[in-house]
């Protein structure tokens, strides 16, 4: 095997994966599986919506970026002098995308041909920003119809009038694509500076699954990714009070069926959750109003939920809140016989039968993440930027007891929740 | 991806590989689209929350995650002017059980005692399985609404459709559900089980056999009868032509246009349609993308889509109210430029290329080879992603103008914001 290229296995799985130090300063992944016809493969920065403070070691001040910038400049990035990422990629067939989320952007494809043809592509546009004042004007416009939408959709509406009722300061609670008036500050000179601070390979990871090898996938990187210098940035993480803001929120927008979301805030020292502590959380959740709770059926057939109730460790870089989200005529009263399960649960402990059934199907539900090629090459990168590796959550699964799940338990103060209505 | 006849109007369709991690089996019902849904969306939710067996969502809940958190889901889906009623069940492969029992066979067991077994008394359906049922089902109408693009494809629809089977609600009428009894939907789900098409499919790495045997223990029990058609009405041109406004309190307008293919059946030079749809409309190389979003930077999203088993082409749309007119007006000239032959040899290349990848990558998800397979049933021929790969790599720029000029332009629906400043 080649210097700086380290196999990680799992054999209860049996699936493999190589971790990549290459040359340039990338940390890259492949896992072959040949078995499957196409190849994913995704190229991602640890930069996302919370990142709005920074500035480069060595520099004076402090950059404060308009909301809704790293979002832009996933779209501007596709665009470069000559021809567009898209008008490459059709000439490859490849399916190439890019979504920004709260901590990351990571941009995409996916293939069944071509696939040298169309990592080069994908390598070389990200590598090679082109922006100026003219494209950043006509993206306002479409980026504008974006927000819009998502104005309009209150699954959205209902998450972010969560954070909002959670955090003070925090800036996860900033919408992903910003706001109108925030993007029509966004300049060509403002997205340079994003750009070469948090698009450094030392900050970035390309993750490649499927129908490939190691070799190509090097010797692509070779040729088209130039070595760079590591760079240093600090940012500036603003205090967050441990109190909530609100205990509840309420907004209008005229659905015929309200929707809810209900959260407890968590005050971690640490900026991101270990796999153990996700795990932990995901069964507590489970425990608490799960489909296989009987808290569940009672709502259900009390007419309290419909069964888009669900639940989420909501987790990234700087955040943690373990969410109850759902539609119901009486948000308040799920509210309440959450609040009475989690005070029953916190006097009794939790049954070894239901820590055993929470755990086995959850463990499916982990299994289930290694059938796609897409959601691997997503885990790998989420795992690899959360400091974990890709079988981690599904190794930790074994080693949880039921003493773990109860600690979160007792730690879901209900004063120090919101709940909020789209109604 | 084979096929089998097991019984009068019963296929099962399978896929053996060791690719996933996970099986999936699907029971799926494929019923006319008609006065009938809301009865049809009522059953296939009620045999997936409890049965005979498992009396309560909680100990149905328990079996399914004592089956290593097997996942059993409901699914109505439209298919022209049919109805698929699905249960799908997702499990783990038999070689990742802790001791290596087979999940499989208890698996399609558990989904036939669902389907064959419910949990009736002599009125029928137990009430207050019914009535919970009714309240989710209206429930999840209502929310459908507040789906702002989805709300408004389906209106367009309504409109457009207004005479033909198509335009009905796949999950039926709320005013019908709230009247159903108990046993109404007893007397439907025998005539399903008697008399419906059914087509089981099956992906995973277990013997096929093994899903043939416990399924057809099932089904002669019950004395097949004479199977109910599968069909739909093709309207080859526009004849509604209307424009329809509506107003509500959103940010974001919508603009949703429909289109007859000119198609007579659903394979009806599917090819051609199918790339000059996506040249005037799907994928970032469409006429649409590249001009109405990027140059004209009107809208975020602006596709077009073909809906094969219907014979229509559909244009959706996010707008500010104030730019409708104008997406309208840019929308048609696309498709006349289409008309007239000005789209390139590399359009069409890029077409083919894309499209012949999405059909390779129909093989890596067990889920859309659990639906590629439903064609089987519901479409008038069966064709592999190989063989349609082939079909489309013939099509030529000329095939192309012809396709586009058997389009006609039916339905306009336009959503307004109702809000003045946002």
């Amino acid at each position: 095997m080649e210097l700086g290229v380290k196999k990680i296995q799992n054999d209860s799985l049996s699936e493999e994966y190589f971790e990549i130090d290459h040359k340039s300063g990338l940390k890259i992944f492949v896992m072959p599986k040949k078995d499957f016809s196409g190849t994913f493969a995704m190229f991602g920065t640890k930069y996302g919506s919370v990142d709005t403070c920074f500035k480069l070691e060595g520099e004076k001040e402090y950059t404060k970026v308009p909301e809704g910038i790293a979002h832009f400049l996933e779209h501007k990035l596709f665009e470069s002098e000559e021809l567009d990422a898209f008008v490459r990629f059709e000439k490859t067939g490849a399916n190439a995308n890019a979504f920004t989320s709260f901590d990351r952007t990571c941009y995409l494809f996916r293939c069944s041909e071509n696939f040298e043809k169309s990592l080069e592509i994908l390598l070389d546009f990200v590598t090679s920003p082109y922006f100026t004042e003219e494209t950043v004007r006509k993206e306002q416009g479409i980026i504008g119809q974006e927000i819009r939408m998502y104005q309009d959709d209150p699954d959205w509406q209902v998450l972010f009038t969560l954070l909002g009722g959670i955090y003070h300061n925090n800036p996860v609670k900033i919408d992903i694509a910003g706001t109108i008036e925030s993007i029509s500050k966004i300049t060509a000179k403002l997205l340079y500076s994003c750009y070469n601070t948090f698009y450094n390979l030392s900050n970035m990871t390309l993750a490649v699954v499927g129908n490939a090898d190691v070799d190509t996938v090097i010797k692509i990187a070779d040729k088209i990714i130039k070595p760079q210098k590591p760079v240093k940035f600090e940012q500036i993480i603003p205090d967050e009070p441990d109190k909530v803001v609100s205990n509840k929120i309420e907004r209008d927008m005229g659905v015929d069926v309200p929707k809810f979301a209900l959260g407890f805030k968590e005050n971690h020292k640490t900026g991101t959750r270990t796999a153990k502590e996700i795990v932990c959380a995901s069964i507590a959740l489970d425990n608490i109003a799960g489909k296989v709770s009987p808290l569940y059926e009672k709502m259900l057939s009390e007419g309290l939920i419909n069964t888009s109730f669900s639940n989420e460790y909501f987790t990234g870089r700087g955040f943690s809140i373990p969410i109850f989200t759902g539609e119901s005529k009486y948000p308040e009263k799920v509210r309440d016989k959450i609040f009475e399960r989690i005070d029953e649960i916190k006097a009794n402990g939790i049954s070894d039968e239901d820590f055993d059934i929470s755990k086995k199907r959850l463990y499916a539900r982990e299994l289930r993440s290694f059938n796609n090629i897409d959601d691997l090459a997503n885990n790998i990168v989420d795992c690899y930027m959360n400091g974990y590796d890709l079988f981690s959550v599904f190794e930790a699964y074994k080693e949880i007891t039921k003493g773990d799940v109860t600690d979160v338990i007792k730690n879901m103060d209900k004063d120090n929740s919101c709940l909020s209505i789209i109604k | 991806m084979e096929m089998k006849k097991l019984c009068k109007g019963v296929n099962f369709a399978y896929h053996r590989t060791n690719q996933f991690k996970t099986a999936a089996i699907s029971f799926n019902f494929i019923a006319p689209l008609d006065e009938k849904a809301s009865e049809n969306a009522m059953i296939i939710h009620l045999l997936a929350r409890t049965c005979s067996k498992y009396k309560t969502i909680f100990e149905m809940n328990r079996k399914l995650a004592s089956l290593y958190g097997a996942v059993l889901s409901p699914v109505v889906s439209k298919d022209g002017e049919n109805v698929v009623l699905s249960l799908v069940l997702n499990v783990i492969d038999d070689k990742f059980t802790l001791n290596g029992e087979s999940i499989c066979k208890q698996a399609v067991d558990l989904l036939c005692t669902c389907v064959f077994r419910p949990d009736v008394t002599l009125d029928g359906f137990v009430k207050e399985n019914v009535e919970r049922e009714k309240r989710l089902l209206i429930q999840k109408i209502e929310s459908e609404n507040d789906d702002k693009r989805q709300y408004s494809l389906r209106r367009m629809i309504e409109e457009m459709c207004d005479k033909e089977a198509y335009s009905l609600n796949r999950l039926g009428k709320i005013e019908t559900i709230e009247k159903l009894t108990g046993k109404e939907l007893f007397e439907r789900w025998t005539r399903l089980v008697v008399n419906c098409p059914v087509q089981i499919s099956y992906v995973g790495s277990a013997d096929e056999q093994i899903i043939v045997d416990t399924v057809m223990t099932y089904f002669d029990q019950i004395g097949r009868k004479e199977v109910w058609p599968i069909r739909t009405e093709f309207v080859t041109d526009a004849y509604s032509q209307k424009t329809i406004r509506e107003k509500q309190n959103v940010q974001q307008g919508k603009l949703v246009i429909g289109y007859r293919a000119g198609m007579t059946y659903d394979r009806d030079n599917f090819a051609a349609i199918k790339l000059m749809t996506m040249i005037f409309g799907s994928g970032t190389f469409s006429k649409l993308f590249t001009n109405v979003r990027e140059k004209m930077s009107l809208c975020y999203y602006c596709s077009a889509s073909l809906i094969s088993s219907k014979g229509l082409i559909v244009v959706q749309s996010g707008v500010e109210t104030e730019n409708a007119q104008k997406a309208l007006d840019a929308i048609r000239k696309e498709l006349d430029d289409v008309k007239k032959g000005k789209f390139t040899k590399d359009n069409l290349k890029s077409a083919k290329l894309s499209y012949s990848d999405t059909l390779r990558s129909v093989y890596d998800d067990a889920a859309s080879i659990i639906s590629w397979m439903l064609s089987y049933t519901t479409a008038s021929s069966f064709l592999t992603p190989e063989q349609i790969i082939s079909m489309t790599d013939a099509v030529t720029m000329e095939e192309i103008i012809v396709a586009a000029n058997m389009i006609s332009e039916d339905t306009v629906y336009i959503l307004e914001s109702s809000k003045e400043e946002n």
